[in-house]
């Protein structure tokens, strides 16, 4: 029943913006022997345009593999199973490979973690870049050459680096080089896929700035996709917290920041220490995530969650509005533990 | 450790589990028992032309006989001890260099480094065959032994310089600095770290100058630079060339050796497939497991923790 | 509670490496990845030695594992210079006192070997205890760092553990020899956020619980606070800064510091962070440079930073700096006094 609503459900918090994506009941599954797993089970999630939603939980709990799914770059044997994704009202999961190639860049492009090292070590970067526009489409080396030396100044790069090898540049800027590339046929979207996780605070803190602006400039919708909390909350418009492949919450930043409903979400907050205030030891969350081949009845998080009750273990708990017009799926959500 | 299974060992273990080299160890486990059972499968001696001759194959002669009177049956089942042990031998002593000198140079680095590296170069540019073909003209008949010693001495080269780079790419992980913070000495670290990691690379070597040495053993006795009274698959071949059998249609006196040679390389060649599994945990599985891991490697990231 | 003696002292470490210049590759050049860094660790606490990449700070951890030697400067161990020690032996005999913790759990545990090899190889090796008990006491110490039940855990392959559990198993390799000092490189750098407390709860326990002097090497100020009782702040190869945990955090003095600071995630601060030129602190610690090696990126550089080095001076009680901003102050104070 939840489900039927899901559309209308995870705009809230995001206003009544032109919607850009909408994901509505995805689920993921693998094969196992003997059944599937859900990596990603009934996930529903709406960017709309220009806006800057993130998606947080811990490694292994599908955030990644709903972005790949949104790209339709999934890894097999994965699988997307059930539900939609309609990118400005194109079905994505029904695009013929010719259309999906153009939807890839054109519309959606993706910077990976590890993005600073999928540059090609023995070729130029301005040579990568035109190379990247050629597969495009786009015409004459001059012209790609042109819009190359834009894109760099644009992130921050003197475009006199486009005849430097990627190992002459330091990793936050070939980082900013991979951003740039995926800028470069100006997509509505950019995912990014703990695109900062490899770099120094200081770098990471750098680049994120820079997306902000340019996002600010250039007007497109941001998935950002990472492990660390604390760097969605200043960054980010809306904030989406999976846990064991489903949305536990769901809410604009600041309220989720300020009163989280979800117990998880209280468990991702304090897990990184303080840098003022009294110096305590802090518990985090206790556990681990569970197998998902055997999750856990009922709720997903009550073996470690604080909160749990009888109830917790039988009844599963629907991403549904709190009364503080948030969404969380919790049976007990916002109550102090 | 106590709690690990260990009545077969567990390297046998694996291989017999996969099928492919399965099929293969049990090729080679009957070609290698039947060489060495010869005597007990044949009555006849390969070097006794005591058979009418040129006949084909049938009951009293399997393989068929030479125009000497040879029976073929015979020649290749005790020509194979010869064919199967210079290979042996060869493939050991050529992976032994290999082995040496790969995780030396990798692990010393240095001048020990370059030497090695030049050496290997300077072997990797002299086509084996003429280089073959040249020492053994001057060894005159040549016997199995230097044949074996030859072989090997020539084909380490391209071994050294992959197992040197596998083990140049190993030698900076962590785990080796780990195990050397851990007090543990270079040669255990070496071997004992280091080298159980490229397992599959050298037993995939032996493989490679296995094949290569029975490949060339039998190109230099049939190219007649071998001694031509000892057989071996390689002389069969090279007296069934000499005797124009193909014009006369004796196809059984090169048929046989032949399929003896394939059989062999084809054995080892499956095998490999099995070897895979040898070095990397991740793929040594039970069925159920194994299916796990590749989900968890779907579903989680590799630089991450879940 | 009493002052403890230091167990291991660096005094005046440096370690230079000779490196090309790029394009000619004739001239040479000296990096100096660490020069003249002093610090003392003492039973029972944890000093934090914070840099970027690039700051020297692995550098430090490896010359104190006697994985390389120290150009000059000496590393004292109780009374004994191990700076320059040699021979399997002596390295072994030093090594059952200094233990390593590695930043990368997925590579510093040997893929094709069980988690049982990994900790009864130093028990076998250093003779810990005899060769009947071996399988008990690595059951005994996998259980002391959380890992249970540890006959199964013991048969695993590294694989098949998490990232949390990993480096659990290398914090139990480094305990199987009953060091005094452990040097922890980032342990939890590579790990989720959710579950670094954990791992850095167990630290803290362990140290407690076996009087070991710590040192915590991270890049994360956040946590280092959290663990550390003395922070080392190091930029390009040289000690910045250094204090008590919260008089540096809390009173940064150096620019660097101060930066450092501002780049932590701060939901109620926004990403409002001073414009720095970016630079890789390896060019600012060649030979080729002068003046303070953090001139370039310093907001607050005046004439005198650009051409000689300030020293490492106290500023206040235990509080110490490299900057000419404190050092000018006392110079002058110096002159009029």
């Amino acid at each position: 029943m939840t489900v039927a609503n899901a559309p209308v459900v995870t705009s809230v918090g995001a206003g009544t913006g032109d919607v850009l994506v909408e994901i509505e009941g995805l689920v993921v599954e693998y094969p196992v022997s003997g059944g599937s797993v859900r990596a990603v089970d009934d996930v529903s999630l709406a960017i709309r345009r220009g806006e800057i939603v993130g998606l947080a939980g811990e490694s292994g709990c599908g955030k990644s593999t709903v972005a790949h799914s949104l790209l339709r770059i999934l890894k097999p044997p994965g699988e997307i199973t059930g539900g939609r994704v309609v990118f400005d009202g194109q079905d994505v999961l029904a695009l013929a490979p010719k259309q999906l190639r153009q939807f890839r860049w054109r519309n959606v492009s993706i910077v990976f973690q590890s993005a600073m090292n999928s540059l090609n070590p023995v070729m130029k970067v301005g040579d990568q870049f035109v190379d990247m526009f050629k597969a495009h489409g786009h015409v004459r080396k001059s012209d790609a050459l042109r819009r190359s030396a834009e894109l760099m100044e644009l992130v921050g790069i003197d475009p006199s680096r486009l005849r430097a090898y990627p190992h002459e540049l330091s990793g936050g800027m070939r980082q900013r080089v991979v951003i740039a590339m995926a800028l470069a046929l100006n997509p509505e979207l950019l995912v990014m896929d703990e695109p900062t996780t490899a770099l120094d605070v200081v770098v990471q803190r750098e680049i994120l700035r820079e997306i902000e602006v340019l996002q600010r400039e250039l007007g497109f919708a941001v998935l950002f996709i990472t492990h660390d909390l604390s760097l969605l909350v200043e960054f980010s418009d809306r904030i989406a917290i999976m846990y064991a492949g489903k949305v536990v919450e769901l809410g604009a930043a600041r309220e989720l920041f300020d009163g989280p409903l979800h117990p998880y979400t209280v468990g991702l907050m304090q897990s990184f220490p303080p840098l003022s205030g009294e110096r305590l030891r802090l518990t985090g969350i206790p556990g681990s995530p569970p197998d998902l081949r055997d999750p856990p009845p009922g709720c997903r998080f009550h073996p470690r969650c604080p909160r749990a009750e009888r109830r917790c273990s039988t009844d599963e708990p629907q991403l549904t509005a709190s009364a503080h017009g948030r969404l969380a799926a919790c049976h007990f959500p916002g109550e102090v533990a | 450790m106590s709690n690990v299974r260990r009545r077969v060992p567990e390297p046998i273990r694996l291989l017999l589990a996969n099928p492919k080299s399965r099929f293969g160890i049990i090729l080679l486990v009957v070609i290698v028992l039947a060489v060495i059972a010869a005597p007990l499968l044949t009555s006849h001696l390969p070097t006794e032309p005591d058979s009418l001759p040129r006949q084909p194959p049938s009951w009293e002669y399997p393989f068929g006989t030479t125009d000497q009177g040879y029976n073929v049956f015979a020649q290749v089942l005790y020509g194979g001890r010869v064919s199967l042990g210079v290979a042996a031998v060869a493939s050991l002593i050529a992976m032994s260099i290999a082995i040496t000198l790969g995780l030396l140079a990798a692990y010393s680095g240095g001048w020990v480094d370059d030497v090695i590296v030049l050496l290997t170069n300077i072997f990797l540019v002299i086509p084996i065959l003429p280089l073959l073909i040249v020492v053994s003209s001057f060894l005159e008949g040549t016997g199995p032994t230097s044949m074996a010693l030859i072989i090997g001495l020539t084909s380490w080269a391209i071994e050294t310089r992959i197992l040197r780079g596998q083990a140049l790419s190993l030698r900076g992980r962590d785990f080796i600095l780990a195990a050397k913070v851990a007090g543990e000495s270079t040669p255990r670290v070496v071997f004992g770290e280091l080298m159980p990691n490229m397992l599959s690379r050298i037993a995939a070597g032996f493989a490679f100058v296995f094949v290569q040495a029975v490949f060339y053993e039998a190109a230099l006795e049939f190219l007649g630079f071998g001694d031509a009274n000892q057989v071996s698959w390689g002389t069969i071949l090279f007296w069934a060339t000499n005797n124009s059998t193909l014009l006369t249609g004796e196809w059984w006196h090169f048929l046989f050796p032949g399929l003896a040679i394939s059989l062999t390389i084809l054995a080892i060649v499956f095998i490999n497939y099995g070897i895979d599994e040898l070095s990397d945990p991740r793929l040594r599985q039970p069925e159920s497991a194994r299916r796990r891991r590749w989900l968890t490697s779907m579903l989680w990231r590799p630089k991450a923790a879940t | 509670m009493s002052v403890e003696a230091p167990l291991l002292e660096a005094r005046g470490l440096t370690r230079t490496f000779e490196v090309g210049t790029g394009g000619l590759g004739l001239r040479r050049q000296t990096l100096r990845a660490v020069e003249d860094v002093s610090f003392a660790l003492t039973p029972g606490k944890v000093t934090a030695l914070v840099g970027q990449s690039g700051s020297g700070k692995s550098t430090i951890a490896r010359l104190l594992m006697r994985l390389y030697a120290p150009t000059s400067g000496s590393i004292l161990l109780g009374d004994e210079d191990v700076a320059r020690i040699r021979g399997r032996r002596n390295l072994r005999r030093y090594r059952s006192q200094v233990q390593m913790i590695f930043q990368d759990p997925f590579g510093s545990l040997n893929p094709v070997k069980r988690v049982h090899h990994h900790v009864a190889r130093p028990l076998r090796v250093h003779g810990v205890v005899p060769s009947s008990q071996i399988d008990e006491r690595v059951h005994e110490l996998l259980d002391s760092v959380g890992l249970t039940p540890p006959e199964v855990v013991a048969a695993k392959f590294p694989h098949e553990l998490s990232g949390g559990q990993k480096q659990r198993v290398a914090i139990a390799r480094a305990l199987a020899v009953e060091p005094k000092v452990i040097v922890a490189d980032e342990p939890v750098s590579m790990l989720d956020v959710s579950i670094r407390l954990g791992v850095l709860n167990l630290m803290l326990e362990l140290k407690e619980r076996h009087n070991l002097a710590f040192l915590y090497i991270t890049h994360d100020l956040a946590s280092a606070r959290y663990v550390a009782d003395e922070i080392l702040v190091l930029y390009a190869g040289q000690i910045v800064e250094r204090g008590p945990t919260d008089d540096v955090l809390l009173e940064p003095l150096h620019p660097y510091t101060q930066l450092l600071l501002s780049a932590v995630p701060n939901p109620n601060a926004g990403l409002q962070v001073q414009e720095l030129p970016e630079q890789r602190e390896t060019v600012a610690a060649l030979s080729t440079a002068v003046g303070c090696r953090f001139v370039d990126r310093c907001p607050l550089a005046f004439d005198l930073c650009a051409g000689t080095p300030p020293t490492l001076q106290p500023a206040h009680f235990d509080h110490d700096v490299r900057c000419h901003l404190f050092g000018a102050a006392q110079e002058a104070a110096r002159h009029t006094g």
